[in-house]
């Protein structure tokens, strides 16, 4: 049966965020409760003209409202980066399509491709794949041993455990990402000021250097000049 | 059905690897001898990374079985993966990426031929928060640049960009004819899309994609590898405009884009 949520969220830090965090809870959400939909809300936004969305009532068909205003605040990661271990919605769409494109999908007629499967099962793990066939597989009954295996408790228990693993290859960069991008860009700032004062006393040296011709010239043309007086004289 | 090449004299061998750094995904379609020259150039690119080279070979009407038979006369050690019909250049990869088992996966044309050094500058530039997809500058055999990544315009048509960076540079996507991301941000993104079945503007997708999630592809100019460009396949190069409406159904912000100045 599907249930529908309602979730209320503060007017902060963007509302674009808004939209990507209801397709992410959603994703979350489905993946754990099975059908699902999710009527967001932002704190501050009205509905209709004049009616805020504070005072206003949820539909009668949702089922559970969740505030996330305890989740957001300078101190707290966003919420999509909590979920990061959650597939992005656009993400398992394309990659439904490619199952069912490889003859992944146990859907009718269920030629599936063996060899394939066998890969997608016992090579690397790929938690969105093996999400996507046990969530197809789940409403249907499938002869495929492989398959049936993902449904059952200790395949779903891989599944999740697969997620959690994923979890630290989303995450925020390293410390000793962060140390070497730190060296990088101070290196690189560095050898930018090194640059810039090897630019600027070369300029001076070329400064120095156009007065002390400037002043050759001076010299030379007065005795050039002079010379020219003195031949005008003794002609 | 997957099997591994064993040629008695082979011109290319790709040493075995218990656990390779990174899958070389190749996907032929009625290719002929140049695949082997790729695969010999993988085998002989000086490189500290292990790899495992992963053909999958899409049948082609006109000349089934051609690619499989090169390779068994002449390479070692090259994993082939046989699907028995054409999953198209998007799921030939993606049934390769399934059958790889590398952390880092090398998506490569059957008609690219790469340097010494190829692969570390790429796998270094994934390091880089944000970095989904790095590429190398494609060159033509004379080194003149073929494309240094390329514009997405307003109508769904790519420009290739002529001239190299000098360093590590954002692009709005890349040709996938030679293309490194970790298979966890492979996953993550969602792969190629079968949509564009069975060629071209997949890789465009996949691009707008990462980008949609705040994630950047990214030319490595140190890295310079020869695309032969159209020997990948008999068939001629098409326009592929079915496919570009595809692109501008899915990506109807593209529209909005300004024309480069």
């Amino acid at each position: 049966m599907s249930r529908r949520i309602g979730v209320l969220r503060p007017d902060r830090p963007l509302p674009v965020i808004a939209e990507a965090e209801a397709r992410v809870i959603e994703q979350e959400l489905e993946r754990r409760l099975g059908d699902v939909t999710v009527d967001l809300r932002v704190d501050g936004e009205s509905i209709g003209r004049w009616l805020p969305v504070a005072n206003a009532a949820w539909p009668t068909d949702v089922d559970l409202v969740i505030s996330t205003a305890a989740l957001w605040g300078d101190d707290v990661p966003p919420l999509t980066a909590a979920f990061g271990r959650t597939v992005e919605p656009a993400a398992a769409t394309v990659r439904r399509r490619m199952l069912r494109h490889l003859d992944l999908m146990p859907e009718p007629p269920f030629a599936l491709d063996a060899p394939l499967l066998d890969a997608l099962v016992d090579r690397r793990v790929r938690p969105t794949d093996l999400w996507l066939v046990a969530e197809a597989a789940s409403s249907i009954d499938v002869d495929v041993p492989a398959v049936r295996a993902l449904v059952e408790p200790e395949g779903a228990a891989r599944i999740d455990r697969a997620f959690d693993d994923a979890v630290g290859d989303l995450a925020p960069p390293t410390d000793d990402t962060l140390a070497r991008l730190v060296a990088e860009r101070d290196a690189a700032r560095s050898q930018a000021r090194e640059q810039a004062s090897e630019v600027a006393r070369t300029r001076a040296e070329l400064a120095d250097r156009l007065d002390a011709l400037e002043a050759e010239n001076d010299v030379l043309r007065e005795r050039l000049d002079r010379a020219a007086l003195q031949r005008a004289l003794d002609e | 059905m997957t099997t591994f090449t064993r040629s008695p004299a082979p011109l290319a061998r790709i040493e075995p690897a218990d656990s390779p750094d990174v899958s070389v995904v190749i996907v032929a379609y009625g290719t002929g001898r140049v695949i082997v020259e790729t695969i010999a150039s993988l085998s002989t690119a000086a490189t500290d990374l292990t790899i495992e080279v992963i053909v999958v070979d899409n049948p082609h009407p006109a000349v089934p079985g051609r690619s499989a038979m090169e390779l068994s006369l002449s390479t070692a050690g090259v994993q082939v993966v046989a699907p028995g019909r054409n999953l198209g250049f998007g799921g030939g990869c993606e049934a390769g990426a399934l059958v790889a088992r590398a952390d880092v996966l090398a998506f490569v044309n059957p008609d690219v031929l790469v340097p010494d050094g190829w692969l570390e500058p790429l796998v270094a530039a994934l390091d880089t928060p944000g970095v989904a997809i790095a590429v190398p500058v494609l060159v033509d055999p004379d080194d003149a640049v073929q494309e240094a990544g390329q514009r997405v315009l307003a109508d769904g048509a790519t420009v290739p960009i002529r001239h190299a960076p000098d360093h590590v540079t954002t692009v709005d996507y890349a040709s996938g004819a030679c293309w490194v991301v970790t298979a966890r941000m492979h996953e993550r993104l969602g792969g190629f899309d079968p949509l564009y079945h069975p060629a071209y503007f997949e890789d465009v997708d996949l691009a707008l994609r990462a980008r949609s999630m705040g994630l950047r592809c990214v030319v490595e100019p140190a890295v310079r590898v020869v695309h032969l460009g159209g020997q990948g396949t008999p068939d001629r190069i098409r326009p592929a405009s079915a496919q570009r409406d595809i692109l501008l159904q899915r990506w109807p912000d593209l529209r909005w884009r300004q024309p480069p100045t």
